[in-house]
């Protein structure tokens, strides 16, 4: 029992002691630094040649070798003539004739009941422009107004045709009655629409911007009395004629082509390199839709690189080009023209130094040798259509391409807690390209606050080639660009980050040629690690 | 970094101030007690009749198998704050940790001795909660995943909690079958008002190392009843806890505790017991979720598809991400099954007013076998005290020291008890557990027959009665 109690009595002890333990004390709590470090992807794409080379419009890379896959960057530019309509234009005119008693074959009297009649025509003449003659004439719009005025004081039927004029395969041909004249002259007009008449212009074969109208005028007298001068005028009004198509000869003109360029867009954003290519072409297609001899005569091809206001000329090549012409109007004849390394004589130094822009003006002539007896025809849409064209294979060397741009940077609230961060960048690349880059960040004076990376460091690694300059392996590089504490800290300086970028193609040093296949990659991982503080 | 140190703080204090459920340890030797049946069906009350309402037991215990709170809250060199030992904290976890809480409050008791039977009814009020979380969810907060777990998958497999919250309504009975064996079983109807059941958790982060691309595999699955409000969307204002169905028994379930005790002769006994082997079977306001089968990589932006269309891809890429997580919850009923415990034990009697003993506890939890081992020794004097003292190593605990009064009055027993008193400087422990109650005892067991020994089985002699009686005055 004493024992029991003992024992008890230890254990009350035991806790009386418990009690009296050292407490922490919670309201004293602080945490302590916290730098949790994250490690966290960013991006990541796998590029292809298109992306690469054509990231704009993918239809500017060609496969050039299907069997191979050989790639070539083409450029287009579009330029276009005049159309037909405007080229071909037909002036307003007008034509009077006045037809007395006499010419009718009438005398004065004092009271004229019976009737009159008398059958005659006019030939009207067209006027086209730069003195062209017209054998057939197709109208899309235009007005023919004709207007009588007479003295007679009896009614006049006069009819009116111009069997050359057909619309549909009939003949022109209308009625006008005129009132007898009361005091006054006795006036009424009628007009025309001309669209879709058909004009012969030829007089049967024998001349040309002619038509001839017929008209035939009966009195039927009313009692009244005729004067010895009464008479009847005519006048016929060709206004705002508009062709639809047209033949004859149209003579030597001069067709105005627009000078056009070729934005060559590789090249778009650089700010220098150079492209040496081992066969650059530049191509013409010349699409005439003109039924008539044509010269085109291909004035001072040059390449503009707006850098260096560098201009080269392309030289050695044949300026003068025969188009091939439809024979059926409505058609059109193309006329292909290309200048390679094999017909000019410098066109691999005129595309080394990156221009930005190929440029050409070029100039149509007209029947050059004259009227040869064969007619000519234009409709209003004619045209000539030239699509320049420049194919770069890609096959040859680059280097010295620099790209250099400069970003606003506004310093993150939450850089105070940072303490370091570094970025890291894998990439894994199918081309026989190396890219080099440096980072600066910039105030907002633009002076340096510090550079993040060394001069030309290379951050993608050009893939390996065999001799033929075709990537056997593509090639993996991890490189880890790093702020560290202190560059943080000069994050609220930063106004501007400056990035530079040059590339250029594996032992382009040497004068290796590489090319560039529709199979290669570019494989690109952005990641990021932080460590914070809080 | 105000709220991360409150998060930090307010998940350090509540692990350390909700440590583990203990599970009455110490009450597994004190077999005179009218509750000690809870631990072992073969037991029972100390008179012919035991009652008890209200006040009869309430226990409490709690356990964090994780750190404590004195090893990461250290003082800082510079002056008397306090701050959090990143290190320590993080070298304390293991890979899996452990919130365990239990709760038992006796609602009605009766225990009614007849002749070598013993027959009882209780109605008690369960809570056993646990929470799990893995050592890697403190890694990624404290480190991120840029240092050890670079390269590695950080594991948040087993992240998850499983609570109980019911009412047990239990049919005891017990006997004696010779001088050696009694054994005994409860048979308990349940009445469940909450439950949350994490059925999967498998979830990890695989940051690589190399590229840093972040995979997300894994699958999340739970079930819950009674929480519907709290965690479904769909949920109303109507579906707020609804405390009938402590008694309605709409969420129905049963369990069965089993025991043993044996006298291998007049010094040593062994007991043996098998604790709440049930389920319950949920029906009221349950709310489930599954994810799909996680497996997302995320190597950053998709720069071709980001240029070409920014907004789109990004819609894109946060529909990928809510597919994979943001399913619709389901209202099925389910069954959960209660956390099977057992106890073996065995006791040397001293003297005969004092044994020894030696007791492994075993619970099953998630799915694994956690023990504990629990040496003790008990004063038994007459029938009007008892107090017990014990050792246990528990919960990733070695040193826990248990203590336990009970006091007898005429019809009156009061005790307490717990199974860590260490527990009250709770900066530095584990565990911490108290139980209490008070218990009407009519009656005293019949004295020719003989008092129960340290196990509650009844002496064998009347010759030794007497010397014990001799040796307690």
């Amino acid at each position: 029992m004493k024992k029991a109690t003992q024992l008890m009595g230890i254990g009350l002890f035991s806790v009386l002691a418990l009690f009296s333990c050292k407490k922490l004390d919670l309201d004293k709590l602080t945490m302590g630094e916290w730098n949790p470090n994250l490690a966290i992807p960013l991006a990541h794409s796998t590029f292809d040649v298109y992306d690469v080379l054509a990231y704009t419009d993918h239809n500017d890379l060609v496969v050039i070798d299907p069997s191979s896959g050989l790639l070539a960057l083409i450029y287009n530019s579009d330029v276009t003539s005049i159309q037909g309509d405007q080229f071909m234009l037909s002036n307003d005119f007008s034509k009077s004739k006045n037809v007395s008693l006499t010419d009718m074959g009438g005398v004065s009297s004092p009271a004229f009941s019976s009737s009159l009649s008398h059958n005659d025509n006019e030939v009207v003449d067209f006027s086209f422009s730069n003195g062209a003659l017209i054998k057939e004439f197709k109208f899309d719009d235009g007005n023919f107004d004709i207007a009588v005025s007479s003295s007679f004081k009896h009614p006049i039927t006069i009819n009116i045709s111009i069997p050359s004029l057909k619309k549909n395969g009939a003949p022109f041909t209308t009625a006008i009655n005129l009132a007898a004249a009361s005091g006054s002259n006795s006036t009424t007009s009628v007009n025309e629409n001309l669209s879709d008449y058909i004009a012969d212009l030829t007089l049967n074969n024998t001349s040309s911007n002619k038509l001839k109208v017929n008209y035939s005028i009966s009195v039927n007298g009313n009692g009244n009395a005729i004067l010895p001068t009464d008479n009847l005028s005519f006048s016929f009004n060709f206004s705002s004629m508009k062709m639809n198509y047209a033949k004859g000869y149209f003579g030597t003109q001069n067709i105005d082509m627009h000078k056009d360029s070729v934005l060559l867009k590789i090249y778009q954003t650089l700010d220098e390199g150079q492209f040496e290519l081992v066969d650059p072409k530049v191509r013409f297609f010349i699409n005439n839709s003109f039924g008539m001899p044509i010269n085109l005569k291909l004035n001072q091809i040059s390449t503009i690189n707006i850098n260096t206001n560098q201009v080269l000329n392309l030289l050695g090549y044949t300026q003068t080009i025969t188009l091939n012409t439809p024979t059926v109007i409505g058609d059109s004849a193309m006329t292909t023209v290309a200048f390679d390394k094999n017909n000019t004589t410098n066109i691999q130094q005129v595309v080394t130094p990156a221009p930005k822009y190929l440029t050409f003006d070029a100039k149509a002539v007209t029947n050059p040798n004259g009227n040869l007896g064969t007619d000519n025809f234009i409709s209003k849409k004619s045209k000539i259509e030239i699509k320049s064209e420049v194919e770069l294979p890609l096959h040859g060397l680059a280097y010295n391409f620099k790209v250099r741009d400069t970003v606003d940077f506004t310093s993150p609230s939450e850089s105070k807690n940072i303490r370091s961060v570094m970025f890291r960048l894998i990439t894994n690349n199918g081309f026989p390209i190396n890219v080099f880059a440096k980072i600066k960040f910039l105030d907002e004076n633009h002076n340096e606050v510090f550079v993040l990376t060394d001069e030309q460091k290379l951050l993608v690694m050009s893939a390996e080639v065999d001799g033929q300059g075709k990537v056997t392996s593509s090639s993996k590089k991890i490189t880890d660009l790093t702020l560290s504490q202190a560059q943080i800290d000069l994050l609220d300086q930063v106004k501007y980050i400056e990035l530079f970028a040059e590339a250029n193609t594996k032992d382009f040093q040497s004068g290796k040629n590489i090319k560039i296949y529709d199979t290669y990659k570019l494989d690109l991982k952005l990641s990021v690690q932080f460590e914070a503080k809080f | 970094m105000k709220v991360v140190s409150f998060i930090a703080c307010l998940f350090i204090g509540f692990s350390a101030h909700n440590l583990y459920a203990q599970q009455n340890f110490t009450m597994y030797s004190m077999t005179k007690l009218g509750q000690a049946h809870y631990e072992n069906p073969a037991y029972r009350a100390n008179g012919k009749v035991y009652i008890g309402i209200g006040l009869s037991h309430h226990s409490i215990g709690l356990n964090h198998s994780g750190f404590r709170l004195n090893k990461v809250i250290v003082p800082r060199a510079q002056d008397d704050s306090l701050t959090i030992d990143q290190e320590a904290l993080k070298k304390s976890l293991w890979k899996r940790n452990y919130i365990m809480a239990d709760v038992r409050n006796e609602l009605f008791g009766f225990g009614l001795n007849v002749k070598k039977n013993y027959f009882s009814l209780t109605i008690t009020n369960r809570i056993m909660s646990t929470i799990i979380y893995p050592k890697d969810l403190f890694v990624l907060a404290l480190e991120g995943n840029g240092r050890s777990l670079l390269g590695n998958r950080a594991s948040l497999d087993g992240l998850g909690a499983q609570i109980d919250g019911y009412i047990e309504y239990a049919l005891g009975y017990n006997r004696e079958i010779n001088s050696q064996w009694r054994v005994g079983g409860r048979l308990k109807l349940l009445s469940g008002y909450a439950n949350f059941s994490t059925k999967k958790s498998k979830l990890g982060l695989t940051t690589d190392e190399e590229t840093f691309d972040l995979t997300v595999d894994g699958k999340f699955k739970f079930a819950s009843s009674g929480f519907r409000s709290m965690i479904s969307p769909d949920s109303t204002n109507d579906e707020g806890f609804d405390f009938t169905n402590a008694y309605n028994f709409k969420n129905f379930g049963m369990s069965l505790d089993l025991g043993a005790t044996y006298n291998i002769n007049d010094k040593i006994t062994v007991s043996a017991s098998l604790l709440d082997l049930g389920f319950i079977r949920w029906k009221t306001q349950t709310a489930n979720y599954e994810t799909d089968n996680l497996d997302f990589h995320f190597e950053g932006v998709d720069l071709n598809a980001f240029l070409h269309d920014s907004t789109d891809y990004l819609d894109r890429l946060i529909d990928t991400l809510q597919s994979k997580v943001d399913k619709d919850f389901t209202y099925d009923p389910y069954t959960s099954a209660i956390s099977a415990r057992f106890y073996l034990g065995a006791s040397y009697k001293v003297t005969d007013w004092f044994s020894a003993g030696i007791t492994s506890y075993n619970q099953i939890v998630n799915n694994r076998l956690r023990s504990a081992i629990i040496l003790s020794g008990t004063i038994q004097l007459k029938n009007w005290l008892g107090f017990t003292a014990n050792y246990s190593s528990y919960g990733r605990s070695w040193g826990n020291i248990g203590l336990g009064l009970t006091l007898r009055g005429g019809p009156i027993q009061f005790y307490v008890m717990t199974d860590n008193i260490l527990g009250i400087n709770y900066y530095g422990t584990k565990n911490i557990h108290a139980s209490f109650g008070i218990n009407l005892l009519i009656g005293k067991l019949d004295k020719k027959k003989g008092t129960q020994d340290s196990f509650g089985n009844q002496k064998s002699t009347q010759k030794k009665e007497k010397k014990v009686k001799k040796t307690a005055e």
